[in-house]
């Protein structure tokens, strides 16, 4: 056998082992790295100013704080991404410290279109918007668009302060092809678990499990466990469900098809077996023995480490007057507020539940919502309403009425609510489709517009924020397929809504029943947290 | 939380703040403001905390 090497055989070899020793560089040439702040909104297919070659984290313990890294294509598509994060090492022990979390999500994409309902007039831009956080994965970035890749770092309760260095690797099939370090500086400050700012958010259970139709329906353990999880992940990033989540009368109108009303119950939520004069709701059942409070209770003991000390038991009716109503329907509300108070008070919670009173009323629902206010006090004195107005003479109009008003953020000033809040009087706000001026949560907003909610709120004084939705997610309900969760791109097929994209939902329904946050809601928390 | 926190701290964080409050369509094209008043607001606890 001949065992001399041929100059051809040469070429080859040479060339076989050039491309196996620099397996980075013909990769590496075709994607750029740089890092972006969390507080800005990244679009495909436009260069995106103030980009970073570094990226450096400053963060309290028990803080969470995000950025992005950006990865672009140049000339060429690029397949088969794929970004991750490596263990955090202290710059003084040079060990690993297993404590600092990092997360990793793909900033998903929304599409806009022409006819969106937009209430502040012309678009910035037609086109997909950044918003879902779709679960960390393989992606595809065409040429000459670039996919964010959204890192998010955690450093618990204990973690030494300190400097720290992280490394994010990129890899294109099972190549590396690119890295980049980032620093992480924990400080010697811890926030508290139990939270300050008494925020609230609606999360309807009734659309959780349209969601997910979890075996045993609404009414079983697994359902249970499923809105627990939501619970939690809301009340992590400063905004729980505490408006709806104990709401256990549901007066407003049902919710029939799904997407129609606000904060009316679906036909799940809803106890059958009081009768047309009944409006029982989970997460509150009728058992022969009376009310079933057990779900609740549940609830409770849930939400109490995040400091549970603002929250509905029951909402009024918004359109029929105090008169229209059938009194059979005031005598039966009577009765569950005085179960529901009975057990509060054994946990010494009742001095935290409200009743929400007609939302939103106009000018001629004012004597019902002085009505209905009358009415909880005849039931116990002591019980609290709550009143939420998109009126700016009704606090005046309805002064000494209410316990607790709930303006909107930018109805404050003219409101004339200050006076109030002043006095001594809970004041809370919130945002929603009116008004619609800055700040708002509209997707097709800044980010820096949820980030300064919690800031506005230190600043002026307020006792927290509120919002109407969490997962209102109108025909989107029971999609399963709105995402590529196992292809490469990042367009997702979320439809629009009644309400300009975005208003009514901060969550998008991940697989397996996981909440996906939203570009929104991270910084809606960082906001809270700078607070 | 890190305001509420700060127990009347005077910092850049508060200044920062309260003119956010005063005209909040500024800010919205200043991300970087607000970092750097996250940065400070730490920077003054945890100077509370050593002491």
């Amino acid at each position: 056998m001949d065992h001399r090497i041929r100059v051809p055989d040469l070429v080859i070899i040479v060339s076989f082992l050039l491309l196996n020793a620099i397996p980075a560089w013909p990769a590496s040439s075709r994607l750029e790295l740089s890092f972006q702040s969390s507080a800005v909104k990244v679009f495909q297919d436009e260069p995106t100013p103030g980009t970073s070659a570094t990226e450096e984290v400053s963060i309290a313990r028990d803080e969470y704080r995000s950025f992005q890294l950006l990865v672009a294509a140049q000339g060429k598509d690029l397949h088969n991404v794929t970004v991750n994060a490596g263990p955090l090492i202290a710059e003084k022990s040079a060990k690993t410290e297993p404590r600092i979390q990092v997360n990793l999500s793909l900033v998903g994409y929304v599409l806009t279109h022409a006819d969106d309902r937009r209430p502040w007039g012309k678009a910035t831009k037609i086109g997909w918007w950044p918003d879902p956080l779709l679960p960390n994965r393989p992606f595809d970035v065409a040429a000459r668009q670039t996919q964010p890749v959204w890192v998010t770092v955690y450093a618990p309760a204990g973690t030494p302060p300190g400097t720290y260095t992280g490394k994010l690797s990129v890899m294109m099939g099972n190549r590396r092809v690119a890295e980049r370090s980032y620093q992480v500086e924990v400080f010697n400050v811890t926030l508290p678990k139990e939270q300050v700012l008494r925020n609230a958010a609606f999360m309807p259970s009734g659309n959780l499990e349209a969601q997910y139709k979890v075996p045993g329906g609404i009414n079983g353990k697994p359902f249970l466990h499923l809105y627990e999880r939501w619970a939690r992940f809301a009340y992590e990033h400063h905004l729980g469900p505490a408006f709806d989540m104990l709401m256990g009368w549901n007066q407003t109108e049902l919710r029939k098809p799904l997407e129609a009303g606000s904060l009316g119950p679906t036909p799940d939520m809803l106890d059958q077996k009081f009768g047309p004069a009944s409006h029982v709701t989970w997460p509150v059942r009728w058992s022969p023995k009376g009310y079933d409070f057990t779900t609740a209770d549940q609830l409770i003991d849930m939400a109490l480490p995040y400091g549970l000390k603002r929250f509905c038991i029951a909402i009024f009716d918004r359109q029929q007057t105090w008169e229209q109503q059938d009194p059979k329907t005031h005598a039966a509300m009577a009765k569950f507020l005085r179960a529901y108070v009975a057990l509060l008070k054994k946990r010494g919670l009742d001095k935290y539940a409200y009743v929400y009173n007609a939302d939103e009323p106009g000018p001629k629902m004012w004597p019902t919502v002085k009505k209905n206010y009358e009415f909880v006090k005849s039931v116990d004195p002591q019980l609290k309403t709550w009143l939420c107005l998109n009126n700016v003479k009704g606090v005046r109009a309805l002064d000494g009425f209410t316990d607790m008003w709930d303006v909107y953020i930018r109805q404050f000033d003219q409101s004339g609510v200050a006076r109030n809040l002043q006095a001594g009087q809970p004041v809370i706000w919130g945002l929603c489709v009116y008004p619609h001026e800055h700040p708002n949560l509209f997707i097709e907003y800044p980010a820096m517009d949820a980030r300064i909610v919690g800031w506005l709120t230190y600043v002026y004084g307020v006792s927290g924020f509120e919002y109407w939705g969490l997962n209102q997610w109108g025909p989107n309900t029971g999609r399963k397929d709105w995402a590529p969760f196992d292809e490469g791109s990042t367009h997702t097929t979320w439809q629009r809504t009644r309400w300009p994209l975005g208003d009514g939902w901060l969550l998008y329904p991940g697989p397996h029943g996981e909440p996906l946050s939203s570009v929104r809601f991270e910084n809606l928390r960082d906001g809270f947290e700078d607070a | 939380m890190l305001m509420m926190n700060s127990r009347g701290e005077k910092s850049e964080a508060m200044q920062i703040a309260a003119r956010v409050a005063r005209s909040p369509e500024d800010y919205t094209s200043d991300p970087a403001a607000i970092q750097s008043a996250h940065v400070a607001l730490l920077k003054a606890l945890a100077r509370i905390n050593t002491h």
